[in-house]
């Protein structure tokens, strides 16, 4: 794939979105081979960083901030080096030598620390979400996450009798999901 | 205000940008007249955003597992699918079974360090990983998977300390690891003395060093090392074992 076809992907959503970061993930895996040597982090560290980096990149890609200034190959090595070396400076400050390794990036926005969120939010959220029935918690990410239109689609990956079910349900999974969330702010108030 | 099908589709064109300008213009009007509209609209936020993070959770754990569904089998695995090999694994197991029974009768007999060393070692194929961009040391990474240790000594003994660089740590853990089944203890040793503390592979190389200490008969140096491994979850229950059995 181009880099412009990969952006076309990203962007189109639904199954093209979830073909494409298959695609990415294949296409620069062996990067995580590459960081366990060179950076000294264990294969479940790097892979783990590995996985964030094609997160953070269509992140990037869905938000428009990857202006294309550079090939995405940079961006993305970009992207996981820093989260490989995120890694080793929390386990020892005197092992960031690596840090001059970058490549030059003129994206200014490869930086996606700033989309961490802290544990405490993180595990709240997870809280709610499980609190939905799994068939609402799979509705609800393929069609706020990756974006399928098409709630036939939606249905055969969902398993639920037909568009018209699915197209309701998605309406009612967001309902109870936004009351999990009020009862649980009117709780913590 | 009720949360209707209408006004969540409403609310969904708005954050997804699917509004015309002028119909943007006037729901935002209406945002702002309306507190109640308002905070249906913050609770969408907050909903949209909780999918958000769960839905990478999800692909996050979808795409480690595809890794380890696509990288390739280490030769170890593909030996197990001859149906001899697997006969050849159930007798070796049932080996292990009798021998455990032996050395571990219910009076608790002391095992010898060299018998702990016996029970307790096997050669870890984990901790090579093909990907290196320097010929040698991938090399090296080959040779290490295909358990061919006598190549892995003499590639490494090859590499300048400049061609290793910060690799240092996983070099001598992979030699270490190759005089450990090559049957020099002593050699492994030093390799393992090399490996870094605060690597990622500090706990390994105390844990090879620990037993190649055992093999040579030296329980006295692998205690203070098996005592630091209680700390580690990859070994620490193995190292509390061996500690309980080193006291008898």
């Amino acid at each position: 794939m181009t880099d412009q076809e990969i952006i076309s992907a990203l962007q189109a959503g639904g199954a093209r979105q979830e073909a494409c970061l298959n695609y990415l993930f294949d296409q620069h895996k062996g990067l995580v081979g590459s960081a366990i040597s060179r950076h000294q982090i264990s294969e479940e560290e790097a892979l783990d960083a590995y996985a964030d980096a094609i997160i953070g990149f269509r992140k990037q890609v869905m938000l428009g901030k990857f202006r294309g200034e550079s090939k995405i190959s940079t961006y993305f090595y970009t992207i996981y080096f820093r989260r490989c070396v995120d890694l080793i400076r929390r386990r020892a400050t005197h092992q960031i030598s690596q840090v001059e390794e970058y490549p030059e990036v003129e994206d200014e926005t490869v930086n996606t620390e700033a989309d961490l969120i802290t544990r405490e939010a993180f595990n709240q959220v997870m809280e709610y979400m499980e609190k939905l029935g799994e068939v609402c918690r799979k509705i609800l990410m393929y069609r706020y996450y990756y974006g399928y239109e098409d709630m036939e689609e939606i249905a055969r990956l969902v398993e639920v009798k037909n568009a018209n079910t699915a197209g309701s349900l998605r309406y009612r999974c967001m309902k109870q999901l936004m009351r999990i969330i009020k009862e649980a702010e009117l709780q913590q108030n | 205000m009720e949360n209707s099908d209408a006004l969540l589709q409403k609310i969904e064109s708005y954050f997804s940008d699917n509004m015309s300008e002028k119909e943007r213009k006037s729901f935002e009007q209406e945002i702002s007249r309306d507190t109640e509209l308002a905070a249906e609209v913050a609770l969408f936020r907050q909903s949209h955003e909780a999918i958000q993070v769960f839905a990478e959770t999800e692909l996050k754990n979808r795409l480690k597992k595809r890794y380890y569904e696509e990288t390739p089998a280490k030769p170890v695995r593909r030996l197990f699918r001859q149906p001899w090999a697997m006969v050849a694994a159930a007798s070796v197991c049932l080996l292990i079974a009798a021998s455990i029974w032996i050395f571990f009768p219910k009076n608790s007999s002391p095992l010898s360090p060299e018998e702990l060393f016996q029970t307790y070692y096997k050669p870890n194929s984990a901790i090579a990983h093909r990907g290196d961009d320097n010929p040698v040391i991938e090399a090296v990474n080959e040779a290490y998977l295909n358990e061919d240790y006598e190549k892995v000594i003499q590639l490494i003994g090859k590499l300048s300390p400049d061609s290793i660089g910060d690799r240092a740590p996983y070099i001598f853990m992979l030699l270490g690891s190759s005089y450990l089944a090559h049957k020099e203890p002593e050699e492994a040793i030093s390799a393992f003395d090399k490996v870094q503390e605060g690597s990622a592979y500090q706990w390994k190389a105390k844990w090879y060093k620990a037993l190649a200490l055992l093999q040579l008969g030296n329980a006295v140096e692998a205690q203070p090392l098996l005592k630091d491994l209680t700390q580690s979850r990859e070994f620490g229950e193995d190292a509390k074992i061996i500690l309980s059995r080193i006291e008898e």
